[in-house]
């Protein structure tokens, strides 16, 4: 997310050279109104976008996202901000007294971090009155991009494990379910973290993981009279829910491409997450 | 009704103990996660009674979703925060994770058997899902679409 490739509307070979031209015709050496107007440009637009990859990476709904740049943007008087969001690129052009300036930013990975969301929102509101300079947005925009977990991940894990025991509780499992079913997830959403940490691709990190909890349910659950509830419920921590509801809200908001592609990436996830299963189950001698 | 106000406790309860668990797993704020346990057990108690009442899975899902999502407007504008943080987290306990895996597998068993009352299935499972889905995502959004006409900034 580093490297926003940035272009202007004019060739930057000939605004050097235009800008050395009346730089040395200035009799004090004075930067002219043009090189002022596109470095103000450039140092409100930056944080902008920055901000704007940062939540659509976390997984913020498109409509929030253009929602936030524009009102990062609102103190500045612009003439025009035009958005556009791809899956992995976000670009902003936006226009000040004939000065036309437009950025790229590539959105590396996606994921879900509600943190980042909730934080860039305020930041986006409190800029939006106003209350910060470029470089102070700037700074609040790195920091919360650095923004690490708030939970350890042995925690998470934990905490993901018990909601998986509640859906087994839900779905009609007894005591028994709950606790086959928790300690199953748990140990798969471990091997999600560890092989999201050693940067594996999303499908097989789904693929492994799903295999590694249905294979621990099953093994767990060898005696219960309820076994299926575990074996249901055990995976359900992986179930890509936040990118499907994103995708469909994107439908229904109008933003088709955005959407699709949010929903062929879920769908790829569920289709790594049966995989798995599958595997398990036929190891098992149950498919 | 005693049993069905003892089925809709435990659920609500359940559903409060999921959604605080994807609340941790998404990296919920810390001082958000009583709300999104509130909205879990919330859209989980709406939708058992609506089913307990004869209405289908889908519509039940609307309706919970609706509640949720109207809902997570009171939380949203003290601390400043998007309504999905809460609302997202509350509707995930609902979200068609068996029918989508079933309707996979049966897509991989089609693969395997040829036999056509598998495809069937499978279709029939991928379309129940992706309604619900649809549900909940517009469920989600309603509120919203008619609280905000077309704004453009936060």
């Amino acid at each position: 997310m580093d490297d926003a490739s940035r272009t202007r509307s004019h060739d930057p070979r000939e605004h050097a050279s235009l800008k050395k031209r009346t730089q040395a015709s200035s009799p004090v050496g004075r930067p002219t109104h043009a090189s002022h107007e596109h470095a103000s440009l450039e140092k409100a637009l930056t944080p902008a976008i920055r901000a704007g990859a940062v939540m659509f990476a976390s997984g913020g709904e498109i409509d929030k996202v253009r929602r936030a740049i524009a009102s990062m943007l609102r103190g500045h008087a612009l003439d025009h901000i035009h958005i556009l969001v791809a899956h992995n690129a976000l670009l902003v052009t936006v226009a000040h007294q004939g000065e036309v300036m437009t950025q790229v930013q590539s959105i590396d990975g996606h994921g879900v971090d509600f943190n980042k969301i909730a934080a860039v929102y305020r930041l986006a509101k409190k800029a939006h009155r106003g209350r910060f300079t470029p470089d102070a947005l700037r700074a609040k925009v790195e920091a919360i991009r650095r923004t690490g977990h708030i939970y350890p991940r042995t925690l998470a894990a934990a905490c993901a494990a018990l909601a998986c025991g509640a859906f087994a509780v839900i779905f009609g499992g007894g005591p028994a379910a709950f606790l086959v079913t928790a300690v199953a997830a748990f140990l798969g959403c471990q091997t999600r973290f560890t092989l999201v940490g050693m940067r594996f691709n999303v499908v097989l990190v789904f693929s492994v993981s799903s295999f590694v909890a249905t294979y621990a349910a099953l093994v767990l659950s060898e005696f219960l009279p309820d076994r299926q509830y575990a074996e249901m419920a055990a995976v359900l921590f992986l179930v890509p829910g936040v990118p499907l509801i994103d995708a469909f809200e994107e439908f229904i908001r109008g933003y088709v491409t955005v959407g699709l592609t949010r929903a062929v990436m879920g769908l790829m996830m569920i289709l790594a997450l049966s995989a798995g299963m599958v595997l398990a189950l036929s190891l098992k001698g149950l498919w | 009704m005693f049993a069905l106000g003892a089925t809709v406790a435990l659920k609500a309860f359940f559903g409060a103990v999921a959604a605080t668990g994807f609340a941790v797993l998404f990296n919920t704020p810390r001082y958000t996660l009583l709300w999104c346990a509130a909205c879990g057990a919330l859209g989980m108690a709406l939708r058992t009674l609506a089913m307990a009442f004869g209405v289908g899975v889908e519509l039940a899902t609307l309706f919970a979703s609706v509640a949720v999502s109207a809902f997570s407007f009171w939380p949203h504008n003290r601390p400043t925060l998007p309504t999905h943080i809460f609302s997202i987290p509350g509707v995930i306990t609902m979200v068609p994770g068996v029918f989508a895996y079933q309707a996979m597998t049966g897509f991989l068993r089609f693969v395997q058997e040829k036999d056509q009352a598998i495809f069937l299935a499978a279709w029939h499972d991928l379309l129940t899902m992706l309604t619900i889905l649809m549900a909940l995502a517009f469920g989600l959004v309603l509120p919203s679409l008619c609280l905000r006409i077309q704004k453009k900034t936060l």
